[in-house]
């Protein structure tokens, strides 16, 4: 659906997001950016998971082995304080970048 | 949940990342694609769909690697990127090679389809190909695995064993001793480390049933000489060695696995060993059952300095050589030292007994292992490389007469442009085929064989745990099968180089060669295969006359299968005082007796074939100024002679009255009767004694016949049968004190030995005696004698089943041949019949030749084997190895059988009907 570059320089940012309200393993947040964006974001396994590593090595997040009774262990991630430092930098510069792409591409006045 | 972990490491192929990042996405990848999966089938999709789904999620192997590799810090990224590149150019490569390949098995399929055209043909020849590197590939496996290959220990080539002969009473292997070992520990230059030990057996009480344990006794050098160490635990010490140290255990790997389950926990239990605790301090590595297969624990041996002597041989040695150091000067060093050990160790009974001088020898120690066996390996190997070329003898013979036949196509197609060199590699291509499909059917056949050699040869072999098709046998029979097929594939492709395919069909045109002429090539073929069958057949019967020597030999006891055996050991433990003991051992042999269809027992300290016997000292009362003579001693119950049937000769045998009453009495073997007296009745009377200036003499009273103690194809002995109880026999017991054995072993007489419920009666009778005492040793007296003759009994059957097959090939081989050239004179045969030929006349002319190339050939197999069968002097027993009744019997036997086989093909030359046979042309 969407260029690759593209979804992949935003990837950050919403995965940041979707471990905004509580830790998710990798499957959650995959379906989660897929609901959200209703279906348009789909992400190969390997790059959600080489992102999610790159973030945890980066401080952002936090992947901890959780076992709950009747389910299997999995790996949740949760926003670190600098994670949600880096959320609300990144949606801040987010929002002025694409308005300044609209604004120079003429997107909101075509 | 499906196994996604390990579909996604095949998949994947992640490197190794830092921390072991690796592991961990292939986990939680898992969990996401069983997470994915689960979704799938939720929606409805069939398995097969939702793998599918999940796949596409994954994404292609290499990009996946590739993302998920970015996740490592920038400066390993350049590293495995490298990798990437090196596994995406091996992919490449791998691409072109298929390419190749795929090229090679069109053409291949092509060869495979012309050959699937003659069934029969490709047939036979992929059978006689498989027989003949089948059986080389399996005796190659032993060879590989038992003699090539180095034993399994670090360095293996500087081990030697340590041993003593003594050539004076014709001794070549009398052992180690405890004295020898610590004064070659203290003074020699020449070794790292050195070991002593011995095999005993051990009583296991309080772990189900009194179980008497196979186990090795060991110093600490042992397994430091050979650089072993234990999987779990630790090994022995010197402080392990000493006579107060609590006791200590090391369990084989065998042991810990099949009686502890691998309990991971073992180090530190304990176990009850001849009525004392032992703990367990570790567990030893598979390989050192190479050296020791049955032992199943190890123990310490422990000695008082202060109380040893030259004495008690019968342990063996081992050692690691230091760097550089030969085999000759470790055993100059050995000699120069082993004099010291009787000025160390003093009071034993070599000090004085003067006509023993006992040589200490090394071996390497795995020809100390396998040096017993290497000969027949051989033997077998050369057996079955003469059936190999046999077999391509053959073969060479079939693709003849077939070439024969295509000899007009070949010739059509010279013609018509294509070359020589073309057409012949179009023989050989075929002959590879053939070749490596008789490799692959030989392999098979050497798995099969295999299993079935391994069951034979038992417990005759050494290592056989170590046999089985590895890398090696696998390039052997690559080797053999490729050589062989280019071998008679090249065989045609030769001929047609010398007169070219055309040449060859203008000849047959012309009407002809002269058949001798021409068929030179397959009669050649037809001597060589009858020289080999020749050969292998004199060296098979060879053995099989040696086997029957043995069997004919009179062991000097009599119908061993009707006779139990088992040895009871009473430790001090249980019972201590020796008059006890002793009166136990007869109450056992006595309630043995009540068993119902028991006709005798007797028991004795050992019994022939046993591989045990105590050499000591002789002193003879009327020789007393003599130096003494050191001879075999066994001390015996009532019964022992009666129930073995070894022959009273002359005089009486030993009764329970003798032993209860202590009479100083002995009985002789024949042997030593006669050495020292000259006759058996002039030892009747005569007195010995073990000691010099016994406190009594012990009188002669009864003489026995000489019993093979050693096995069938070993001298008969001369030895001395004592009283089971005895007093003043020794330095240190005195007129008062009796003597007794712990250890004896029973002989049970019985029809029904081998009967079910019999070994169980046996048991209850000794446990009701005294229920703590473990039976060991427990088979029929016939095992021994079997064992005693396996290797021999073995390489005849191998040697016979190989010359079985050498026999048929070469009939098979003459056989087609004779055929062939009656379907290539049936013009000629045809005419002389017309002309008025007799029946038997043609018959006679066919068989003529049968007979000639028969006799060639096994006058050239003969001739060989007159040369060759020396080598197997040592093997052979009580047949020399140019036995001319063996030599003529396989002419003789041969010659006929081969012209028997070309009756047949010589009967259809006789009726050859002249009107078809001109029809046919």
């Amino acid at each position: 659906m969407f260029n690759a570059e593209l979804k992949r320089g935003s990837m950050g940012l919403m995965i940041l997001a979707a471990l905004e309200d509580r830790p998710r393993h990798g499957y959650e947040i995959g379906k989660l950016l897929e609901k959200r964006s209703d279906g348009q974001l789909e992400f190969r396994v390997s790059t959600l998971y080489s992102a999610l590593y790159r973030m945890e090595d980066r401080g952002w997040i936090k992947g901890l082995w959780v076992e709950k009774p009747g389910e299997r262990r999995r790996c949740r991630y949760s926003l670190t304080p600098e994670g949600k430092k880096i959320l609300a930098q990144q949606r801040k510069e987010w929002a002025a970048f694409a308005a300044m792409v609209n604004q120079v591409a003429g997107v909101g006045h075509a | 949940m499906r196994d996604w972990i390990h579909y996604l490491r095949d998949r994947l192929d992640l490197p190794e990342m830092e921390g072991q990042k690796e592991e961990r996405m292939l986990l939680e990848m898992a969990d996401h694609a069983e997470d994915l999966y689960r979704e799938a089938l939720s929606h409805g999709s069939s398995p097969e769909e939702a793998i599918a789904y999940v796949e596409e999620r994954l994404g292609q192997a290499p990009h996946a690697t590739a993302e998920l590799t970015r996740a490592e810090p920038a400066h390993r990224r350049a590293k495995i990127r490298r990798l990437l590149e090196r596994q995406e150019d091996a992919l490449r490569r791998r691409r072109g090679l298929l390419q190749a390949l795929g090229d090679t098995m069109r053409s291949l399929r092509l060869s495979l389809r012309v050959l699937a055209k003659r069934p029969a043909f490709s047939g036979v020849v992929i059978l006689v190909l498989s027989l003949g590197i089948g059986s080389s590939a399996a005796i190659f496996t032993f060879l590989d695995a038992v003699i090539l290959s180095p034993l399994p220990f670090e360095d293996a080539d500087r081990l030697v064993s340590i041993d003593h002969t003594a050539p004076d009473v014709g001794i070549a292997s009398a052992g180690q001793c405890a004295a020898w070992h610590f004064t070659y520990e203290q003074e020699n230059l020449v070794f790292e480390d050195l070991g002593l030990f011995q095999a005993r057996s051990l009583d296991l009480t309080g772990f189900g049933p009194p179980e008497a344990l196979p186990a090795l006794g060991v110093t600490s050098g042992v397994f430091q000489a050979l650089q072993l160490h234990p999987t779990q635990g630790r090994t022995f010490t010197v402080e392990d060695e000493s006579p107060d140290a609590p006791g200590t255990l090391l369990l084989s790997h065998a042991f810990w696995k099949n009686r502890f389950e691998a309990d991971p926990e073992i180090v530190g239990q304990h176990l009850r060993i001849d009525g004392q605790t032992a703990e367990i301090i570790g567990v030893m590595p598979p390989s050192l059952s190479t050296l020791w297969p049955d032992r199943l624990v190890f123990f310490p041996l422990r000695y008082r300095q202060s109380a040893l002597y030259v004495g008690n041989i019968g342990y063996g040695g081992l050692a690691r050589l230091k760097e550089g150091v030969t085999l000759n000067k470790a055993t100059a060093d050995l000699a120069r030292i082993q004099p010291m050990a009787f000025e160390k160790y003093p009071g034993g009974p070599f000090d004085k007994a003067v006509d023993v001088t006992f040589v200490p020898i090394l071996h390497p120690l795995k020809e100390d292992l396998v040096g017993a066996v290497t000969p027949l390996l051989w033997l077998l190997m050369s057996g079955v490389a003469v059936l190999l070329l046999l077999a391509c003898a053959n073969v060479a013979n079939l693709f003849l007469l077939r070439t024969e036949g295509k000899r007009a196509e070949m010739a059509v197609r010279s013609a018509v442009g294509a070359s020589p060199s073309s057409l012949g590699f179009e023989y050989l291509k075929e002959s590879l085929i053939l070749g490596a499909l008789g490799g692959a059917g030989g392999l098979v056949l050497a798995a099969f064989g295999l299993k079935f050699l391994i069951d034979l040869a038992d417990a005759s072999i050494p290592r056989l745990a170590e046999v089985s098709l590895n890398p090696s046998v696998l390039a052997f029979v690559l080797a053999i099968s490729m050589g062989s097929g280019f071998l008679f594939g090249m065989i045609p492709v030769l001929r047609s180089r010398r007169r070219g395919w055309v040449g060859a069909l203008k000849s047959e045109a012309s009407g002809g060669t002269h058949p001798n002429r021409r068929h030179r090539l397959q009669h050649a073929l037809v001597v060589s295969q009858m020289a080999l069958a020749s050969l292998l057949i004199v060296a098979a019967v060879l053995m099989l006359r040696s086997f029957q020597s043995l069997a004919d030999v009179d062991p000097g006891f009599a119908n061993p299968e009707e006779v139990l055996t088992l040895s009871l050991h009473v430790p001090t433990l249980e019972i201590e005082d020796l008059t006890e003991v002793a009166r136990t051992q007869e109450t056992i042999a006595r309630r043995l007796a009540e068993i119902p269809g028991v006709s005798s027992v007797g028991l004795a300290t050992d019994i022939p074939l046993d591989g045990d016997y105590n050499l000591n000292t002789l002193y003879i009362s009327d020789k007393e100024t003599e130096p003494a003579i050191s001879r075999r001693h066994r001390w015996i119950g009532e019964g022992y002679l009666e129930t073995l049937q070894i022959p009273l000769l002359a005089g009486r045998s030993i009764t329970w009255n003798d032993i209860h009453t202590r009479l100083p009495i002995v009985l002789v073997s024949a042997k030593l009767a006669k050495e020292n007296w000259g006759s058996v009745e002039a030892a009747l009377g005569k007195r010995v004694a073990i000691r010099p200036s016994p406190v009594h003499w012990f009188e002669v009273v009864g003489v026995v016949a000489n019993v093979r103690d050693d096995g069938p194809d070993q001298p008969e002995i001369a030895e001395v049968y004592w009283p089971q109880v005895t007093t003043a026999l020794w330095n240190n017991t005195t007129a008062d004190q009796a003597f007794a054995w712990r250890s004896m072993t029973y002989v049970i007489r019985s029809s029904r030995v081998g009967s079910p419920g019999f070994l169980r009666e046996v048991h209850s009778a000794v446990w009701d005696v005294n229920a703590n005492l473990p039976l060991r040793a427990v088979h029929p007296l016939s095992n021994l004698m079997t064992q005693s003759v396996e290797r021999t009994s073995l390489s005849s059957a191998l040697l016979g089943g190989a010359a079985a097959l050498a026999l048929l090939l070469g009939l098979v081989g003459a056989y087609a041949v004779v055929s062939y050239t009656v379907s290539q004179r049936t013009h000629e045969l045809a005419l002389r019949k017309a002309l008025g030929a007799q029946v038997i006349e043609i018959k006679k002319m066919v068989l003529r030749r049968a007979l000639l190339l028969t006799i060639i050939g096994v006058a050239i197999g003969l001739g060989l084997a007159l040369g060759l069968t020396h080598l197997m002097t040592g093997l052979l027993f009580g047949v020399s190895p140019a036995d001319p009744v063996t030599f003529l019997g396989v002419a003789v036997g041969l010659t006929m059988t081969a012209v028997a086989a070309c009756y047949i093909p010589a009967q259809r030359a006789a009726e050859v009907d002249l009107v078809a046979a001109l029809r046919s042309e």
